[in-house]
């Protein structure tokens, strides 16, 4: 009992994360129908481009800009390989069965993590990340808040709702939605399919490289596996939640936080079967909503 | 008269035939060269995220013998160290533990550093009666009296004999009372806790542990179970683990305002650990299987840093350089005595004294080595500072100053 407030700033920690990993996934699925699991490795190249902004900027600059610095440059630098992914690895497979743009994926996630593995100086050990506060925290009572996981959390409202605007309120987004629904329908009623699938995927990289960057600051350190396993958590977010629905992907992100961090707390040895209960769950929520908690009525796909 | 193209195939056999006499040639001078000299073949984890500390293992292996060579110890006798990469991966360490086996020219093995290509090639070395030093393989389970693979020999404790001197220090020299422990569910780190654990609570009793529970590798949010732990006031917190896992843990252990410590073994004793950790790792307690450099008797350590270096490595010799390069000086010596032949240098590992930079020791019954260097370091100012080392049986613990 006397660790549940504590808990609780855990859980919203874990969930802000996971909900960062799990709308770029959504927002792939929603406009393309694409489950890709190259995300996960763009998400740990953000993570590794802000720590090269780091070392350049780190003893120069003040801290504030340096961290600046490294979200714009790792969403600037990952959005456009978004880009460059979709035209080397996804656009030639348009036209064939989603499952195969899937294995794609796969296949790419493969190649950037072992790249990057083999060709960055150290690149299979961990990596110390800029620490902007130290092991400074804050104190609520007995609650203890790390600043890093505040700008976290604060910055997963902001972009939840700046990417919600996005979708439901701008051109971009109703040629998102269009693209989804029916993407001969919206050519032909003036929809640059290209343009749109192309930025769809630099806005999905750059909240990825975003959510890379964060989680560094956040836990002190990167590696070049951080992908994989954030991509698990960020999938099945987003399933959780709904794929397609960007609120979704955030209730499936807390939800699954809330889940991992009280079944640790209360159950004995929750530690070790933390990961079994968790995703027992997950597939019992699936067999009663197939479509995830906010998941829309069969038949139509994003907003 | 010959005609131009019989002219031309007359040509061909000629050149034909004196390529082949020259192959046979060549051939011959290496028969008769074979029966002075042979090959030691390394099974190391040469690629991938183990890789610094098994190209550390393989150079300061191959110095060892080098120098052998060039010290003229080994008269006329050219031995080749052959270059294998297991990968940590088991089936590529079994092959490559076949393929030695089979190699006629191949007369000692050193392997494998993964605890799981331990236990899978000792009876494949076994079969082909192929003399076999394991270099890390920390698990019991790779070496005798636990299988019956006679040609398997030690240069360092195994997780028995580590994981007891370190539930002596933390229950008996370092004094915690209140220990939980953690393992992070690989075989490797559940066997050192299950080992600690049972030591224990033996010297302590069973109030000394107030809990055990597993963290999942790769994970990097464990708030929640540090959190839970909280309310116990633990003073000490054992992890069977990497250095990935154990310096998060540590980080979020401060942040959340522990004052226990952190112990851990040779999986987190390294200088990673300290970087990634940065100030949180300050207090961290690990024991590890090998001292210091300058620690090794009559300076043997210090010259075998200096000789590391002077021969050019790229990579640095990492924390089992010094257990590697005494396995290297066994071979030397063993070939030096009795030659290349695999019997023979089988009977020598098993009844001779060898003279290394651990110092004189033997392999006893069970092809563990004498000398049972166990340390326990804790991190002090940004480094692993030695705080005691047992005696050569590894039965206790003495301080040093």
């Amino acid at each position: 009992m006397e660790t549940f407030p504590q808990q609780i700033v855990n859980a919203l920690t874990i969930g802000s994360m996971y909900t960062l990993v799990g709308i770029g996934f959504t927002l792939f699925f929603g406009v393309l129908g694409l489950i890709n699991f190259a995300h996960g490795e763009v998400y740990m190249l953000g993570a590794f481009t802000g720590l090269v902004i780091f070392w350049a900027t780190g003893s120069t600059l003040p801290v504030a800009l340096v961290m600046l610095l490294m979200f714009v440059g790792a969403m600037a630098f990952c959005g456009g390989l978004g880009v460059l992914i979709e035209w080397l690895a996804f656009k030639p497979l348009r036209r064939m069965p989603v499952l195969i743009a899937l294995i794609t994926s796969l296949a790419v996630s493969i190649i950037v993590r072992e790249g990057l593995k083999e060709f960055f100086p150290n690149g299979a050990n961990p990596q110390r990340y800029l620490a902007p506060f130290g092991l400074e925290v804050l104190r609520l009572g007995p609650v203890i808040v790390a600043y890093e996981s505040l700008i976290l959390m604060v910055l997963t409202g902001v972009l939840i709702a700046t990417l919600y605007l996005l979708v439901s309120r701008t051109w971009l987004g109703r040629s998102m939605r269009a693209t989804a629904e029916d993407r001969e329908a919206a050519m032909m009623m003036g929809v640059d399919v290209d343009r749109t699938i192309c930025l769809a995927f630099f806005i999905g990289s750059a909240l990825g490289a975003c959510a890379g960057v964060m989680n560094g600051l956040n836990y002190g350190s990167i590696k070049f596996d951080m992908g994989w396993t954030a991509s698990i958590k960020g999938f099945t977010s987003a399933v959780l939640g709904g794929l397609g629905n960007i609120y979704g992907a955030m209730v499936g992100g807390f939800v699954l936080g809330f889940l991992e961090v009280f079944v640790v707390d209360l159950v004995p040895k929750g530690g070790q079967y933390k990961d079994v209960i968790t995703f027992a769950i997950l597939i019992l929520t699936l067999v009663f909503r197939p479509s995830g908690l906010l998941g829309p009525a069969a038949g139509r796909r994003a907003g | 008269m010959i005609g131009p193209v019989a002219r031309r195939l007359v040509a061909c056999l000629v050149v034909v035939l004196l390529l082949t006499a020259g192959v046979f040639g060549m051939g011959g001078g290496r028969t008769e060269a074979a029966a002075k000299s042979c090959k030691l073949a390394t099974n190391l984890v040469l690629t991938g995220g183990w890789a610094p500390f098994g190209v550390g293992m393989f150079n300061s292996f191959k110095l060892a013998v080098d120098q052998a060579t060039a010290a003229g110890e080994l008269k006329d006798i050219k031995v080749d160290v052959t270059r294998g990469d297991n990968a940590g991966d088991t089936p590529q360490g079994v092959a490559l533990a076949t393929k030695a086996g089979q190699d006629p020219d191949v007369v000692g093995a050193f392997c494998c550093w993964a605890s799981g290509i331990g236990v899978a090639t000792h009876s494949v070395y076994n079969r082909y009666g192929l003399p076999l030093i394991l270099g890390g393989s920390n698990d019991h389970r790779s070496s005798r009296p636990f299988h019956q693979s006679k040609v398997v020999f030690r240069n360092s404790p195994y997780d028995l004999i580590n994981m007891k001197m370190a539930a002596v220090y933390a229950v008996e020299v370092g004094a915690f009372k209140r220990l939980y422990l953690l393992d992070d569910t690989t075989p490797f780190g559940r066997t050192q806790v299950d080992e600690f654990e049972k030591v224990a609570r033996k010297l302590g009793g069973d109030k000394v542990i107030l809990g055990r529970d597993s963290i999942t590798p790769n994970e990097k949010d464990f708030s929640p179970i540090l959190t839970k732990i909280k309310p116990l006031n633990i003073d000490l917190l054992y992890l069977g683990g990497r250095v990935v896992e154990a310096a998060l843990i540590r980080q979020q252990m401060v942040k959340l305002g522990f004052t226990a410590a952190l112990m851990s073994s040779g999986g987190v004793f390294s200088e990673t650990y300290i970087k990634t950790a940065g100030p949180a790792s300050e207090g961290s307690l690990a024991t590890f299987w090998g001292l210091p450099i300058e620690y090794y008797p009559e300076g043997r350590g210090v010259k075998f840093d200096r000789d590391y270096k002077a021969a050019g490595f790229k990579e640095p010799y990492e924390s089992f350089g010094p257990m590697a390069y005494a396995a290297g000086q066994v071979y030397a010596q063993a070939i030096k005595r009795v030659g290349c032949d695999r019997q023979k240098i089988l009977k020598d590992l098993e009844t001779q004294e060898f003279d290394t930079i651990l110092g004189k020791f033997r392999f006893d019954e069970n092809g563990m080595l004498d000398i049972l260097n166990i340390a326990v370091y804790r991190v002090e100012q940004g480094q692993w500072k030695i705080l005691y080392k047992t005696d050569r049986k590894a039965t206790k613990f003495e301080k040093v100053s």
